[in-house]
């Protein structure tokens, strides 16, 4: 039968702490919620590659460096155009370009649309505010997200057409907000 | 330096929470991608487990994805926590996971349930997680899974309103039990698993997370927090929850719970609570007349769905 | 009432003991007696498990009692847990060191027909006789007729690897066709890389299903199921008409590359079988062979399925399903959603004993209905529907209110099963 309960790994630990972080990030859009503490030395965006990647899915990133760390995850290595997930350090002007040909999935499978892991500051004041509506929201919720470009948000209302559309996390220094295709977002 | 043999043999016991990384990862993946979609249909791999298919096996993945030893883990069937199945299910999961179990519905981190949502309201951060047989709500006017693929995708539902208006014809109501369908955030039409019409209201604009997996069916989704749920509905014929008006729990004394109906030898009927940790607590609550003061301070019984008059909580959703 | 079956955790316990004292104690020394005496039950289980783990399959039988499905089910959730060590190099069914192969299109083939081991040709007589010896008498018989039976090689266990494994390969009878253009040469590419090829067990069947996901589902497929829906086709429920083209017994070298060095080694061996069947078609029914000049042309279509361990049945069965699949109009239970949907043996099985739960809830649902439908129609004056209330239970064939949109009365809409 059964052997007695298997140990809860720290890697065990982390991995399901950074997966429950982005599912109640992407459950309740425009909150942040806090990161758990990784004891092997990783940022956010290893804790999110060791979350999600393994050899069964695909990436992008076009920074050199964080594309060969997410390497040691095993997932395939993919064009912007056809990753399961897609990540952005920082979102500028050249990054923005990348997002417009991210995937969106097929109305058969809506699914295959991209997933987008996007480095931000969460603590400019004088970011704007993004009001944000739509499932998961009880109401409104305000957020401010700094080092994205105003132009972000246009664009990435042009992309989605429910229920194809890609959904994105904005990390910055152990915490996450979520994006999901469904939630509006306006510059307030 | 390691042998084949010892590699492939290294694996005698069993992973934390049975399901290995990879397993775990993937259905984590699909997982995100179900909330995403409110009520799209994510299909899956799905592992067999060590319970039958059929068994709760797609409720058990998801549950199983997400558990850890900080959980608290309530286990349901037919709103039973002592039925064999749901004691099954929670004594592998708890055994598999080393987390804690409730029958407390307010205390519970993560409620598997087969066919009932709890009578006291579910709150933030709650995930309550549903088995599901079949998750397909065009089955009964189109039998491949493909085809009804499609009619999801391109939202084509006029069969399946055809079928309800049909039987308004015939009946002169909708004729449907269990797993009523409901229109999520105004695109999927979902089949919220077989729980009562009077579980159906409970989906809408809630405040909890709800991930409906069926195993055998190899699919996932999810109801977010806060989403628009409704079941079908024509404007001048309004859905209705099971008329259970007059019914009063035998053990309790209440009414306007949903309630299983015990035929009596002889003839007629008596009726009690289905959710039984609810009927705990309500019993608890009430001082035992021989030891009066010496039950011990217990829960209170929270906020319900219905009050003690049915009406549901959300003015003007049931018509 | 039907909730006695509550008590939880103590009737869980006492249910399972009572099971064990019905099937009774077993050891290292039974699985290994079951592993020898019954090798194509063995086979049937790794087959269905989709695991080539014979110790662990007779566990699964020994621990089951026999119940072939239990023993399945334990199966593939055991494999649920192993990590994917290594994706081995594809067997090439031609280098396989064959014990039997046979082809019925052909009366002799460039290599030979070679019966090997099988009960095809024998008398299906029950050896009364073996229960009348008392067991002393039995030990030294065997021992007598141990040294005859290796000669005349009609042993059916599978230790034929001695005495039955020929080393000389067998070509395939299809490549001789390719050879004298019967059928289409295949393809000639670069072996795919194993870790994209499509896995059935990794990611969700979705239809068309890709080549590789049909043939492993037919792979671990229910040798019942597959038979059954296999033999409505032979039976006519099918256009095609078609001939063993080659069955293959034997054991296939199973090889992986070197983590570090890169280099081939062998991890051993394993049973396996690979059935071929072949029709003729014309051309222009098939998609991809059309041909420009009209439907006039004829050409051969193989189907074809392969399993782990010795199972004949199935993989004949399977390979008449699979050529089914692919044409154009297939009768609606040889479509590849039909056949592979309800093949599975743990999915279909364990949704089969689920009836057992209890399911008051959504009967309180659906009486809920019954009865309000009396009620209306009472009310408007067009008599009670259901009549007495005996009626209103048996009354109700084919009502299932766990299938969304089912309706519970058994008239009218299109929805009827």
């Amino acid at each position: 039968m059964l052997g007695a309960t298997a140990t809860y790994s720290h890697a065990e630990a982390i991995a399901r702490q950074a997966f429950l972080a982005l599912m109640w990030a992407l459950s309740y859009p425009g909150r942040v919620r806090q990161l758990p503490p990784s004891r092997f030395d990783e940022d956010d965006f290893m804790l999110f590659g060791r979350a999600l990647l393994d050899p069964e899915t695909s990436y992008f990133c076009p920074d050199g460096s964080l594309a060969a760390r997410l390497a040691r995850h095993g997932a395939k290595s993919r064009s912007v155009a056809s990753a399961a997930y897609v990540f952005l350090p920082r979102l500028d002007e050249a990054a923005l370009a990348l997002v417009s040909e991210v995937r969106l999935g097929t109305h058969a499978l809506p699914d295959e649309g991209a997933t987008l892991i996007v480095g931000c500051d969460l603590d400019a004041a004088d970011a704007p505010e993004i009001v944000c509506s739509g499932p998961g929201i009880e109401g409104q919720v305000r957020v401010r997200i700094g080092s994205v470009p105003l132009a972000f948000w246009e664009l990435r209302r042009q992309m989605i057409r429910y229920p194809l559309g890609f959904d994105a996390f904005f990390v910055h220094r152990g915490r996450v907000v979520g994006f999901p295709r469904t939630t509006q977002a306006e510059v307030a | 330096m390691s042998t084949v043999a010892e590699l492939a043999s290294s694996n005698r016991g069993y992973s934390y929470a049975f399901l290995d990384e990879f397993a775990k990862r993937e259905l984590r993946r699909r997982i995100l991608k179900a909330i995403a979609i409110p009520g799209y249909q994510v299909p899956y791999a799905s592992r067999e487990l060590p319970i039958a298919r059929g068994w709760g096996t797609g409720g058990l993945q998801v549950t199983l994805a997400l558990v850890g030893p900080d959980d608290v883990v309530k286990v349901i069937d037919q709103g039973a926590d002592d039925s064999v199945n749901a004691a099954n299910l929670r004594r592998f999961i708890a055994r598999m996971a080393g987390a804690d179990t409730t029958t407390d519905a307010s205390r519970a981190t993560l409620i598997q349930s087969r066919h009932r949502i709890p009578e006291e309201r579910l709150q933030e951060h709650q995930t309550l997680v549903l088995q599901v047989p079949d998750p397909e709500p065009l089955r009964s006017v189109e039998h491949d899974i493909s085809k009804a693929r499609l009619m999801h995708a391109e939202a084509d539902y006029g069969l399946l309103w055809l079928s309800l208006y049909e039987q308004l014809v015939r009946y002169r109501r909708v004729t449907l039990g269990a797993s009523y369908p409901c229109l999520v955030h105004h695109r999927y039409v979902m089949s919220p698993s077989p729980i009562p019409r009077w579980d159906v209201p409970k989906l809408h604009q809630s405040a909890h997370l709800t991930l409906l997996s069926a195993g055998r069916e190899k699919r996932l989704y999810a109801v977010p927090p806060y989403t628009d749920v409704r079941p079908l509905e024509f404007a001048d014929v309004p859905f209705r929850v099971e008329d259970q008006r007059g019914w009063m729990c035998y053990r309790t004394g209440l009414q306007n719970k949903f309630m299983n109906e015990l035929p009596q030898t002889g003839g007629g009927a008596i009726y009690e609570i289905s959710d039984t940790g609810f009927v705990e607590k309500v019993l608890r609550k009430v001082p035992d007349r021989e030891a009066a003061g010496s039950t011990p301070a217990q829960a209170a019984v929270g906020a319900t769905y219905y009050d003690d008059e049915g009406r549901f909580y959300i003015d003007g959703y049931l018509r | 009432m039907y909730v006695a079956a509550r008590g939880g955790e103590s009737a869980i316990r006492n249910a399972e003991r009572l099971y064990r004292d019905l099937v009774g104690a077993f050891d290292a020394e039974t699985v290994h007696t079951i592993e020898r005496a019954m090798p194509y039950l063995v086979d049937r289980v790794m087959g269905e498990g989709s695991l080539y783990a014979p110790e662990l399959a007779a566990l699964a039988l020994a621990q089951s009692g026999g119940d072939l499905y239990e023993a399945v089910l334990m199966l593939r959730a055991f494999r649920s847990t192993q990590p994917r060590l290594a994706y081995a190099r594809p067997v090439d069914a031609s280098s396989m060191l064959v014990v039997r192969r046979i082809s019925a299109a052909f009366k002799d083939i460039p290599g030979g027909q070679v019966l090997g081991p099988t009960l095809d040709y024998s008398h299906r007589l029950l050896q009364l006789e073996v229960l009348d010896r008392d067991a002393k008498a039995q030990d030294e018989e065997e021992r007598s007729q141990a040294g005859e039976q290796e000669e005349d090689g009609e042993e059916a266990g599978m230790a034929g690897e001695r005495s039955g494994v020929s080393n000389c390969n067998y070509p395939l009878v299809a490549d001789w066709q390719r050879d004298a253009g019967l059928l289409p040469l295949l393809a000639v590419h670069p072996c795919p890389d194993a870790s994209e090829i499509p896995d059935v067990t990794r990611e969700p069947l979705l239809f068309p299903a890709p080549r590789a996901m049909r043939l492993q589902s037919l792979s671990r497929a229910d040798t019942g199921g597959v038979l059954a829906l296999g033999y409505a086709n032979m039976r006519g429920y099918g256009a095609v008409h078609p001939t063993v083209n080659e069955v293959r017994l034997g054991y296939a070298e199973i090889e992986i590359a070197h983590p570090i060095t890169n280099e081939l080694f062998s991890i051993g061996r394993i049973r396996v079988t690979h059935a071929e069947v072949v029709t003729a078609l014309k051309s222009a029914s098939v998609g991809n062979g059309a041909q420009p000049d009209g439907d006039t042309k004829l050409h051969l279509e193989l189907g074809f399925c392969a399993t782990v361990g010795w199972n004949e049945v199935k993989t004949i069965a399977g390979a008449m399903l699979d050529l089914a699949m692919d044409l154009p109009d297939p009768h609606p239970s040889h479509t590849e959603e039909y056949v592979l949907y309800h093949t599975d043996p743990v999915e279909s099985s364990g949704f089969c004993i689920h009836y057992k739960l209890p399911h008051y809830v959504t009967f309180g649902s659906e009486l809920d209905v019954v009865r309000s439908v009396g009620e209306a129609k009472r009310v408007a004056g067009l008599g009670d529907y259901y009549g007495d209330g005996d009626h209103l239970v048996s009354g109700m064939p084919g009502t299932y209110s766990e299938r969304p949109g089912a309706p519970l009365v058994p008239e009218g809409t299109a929805e009827q099963v």
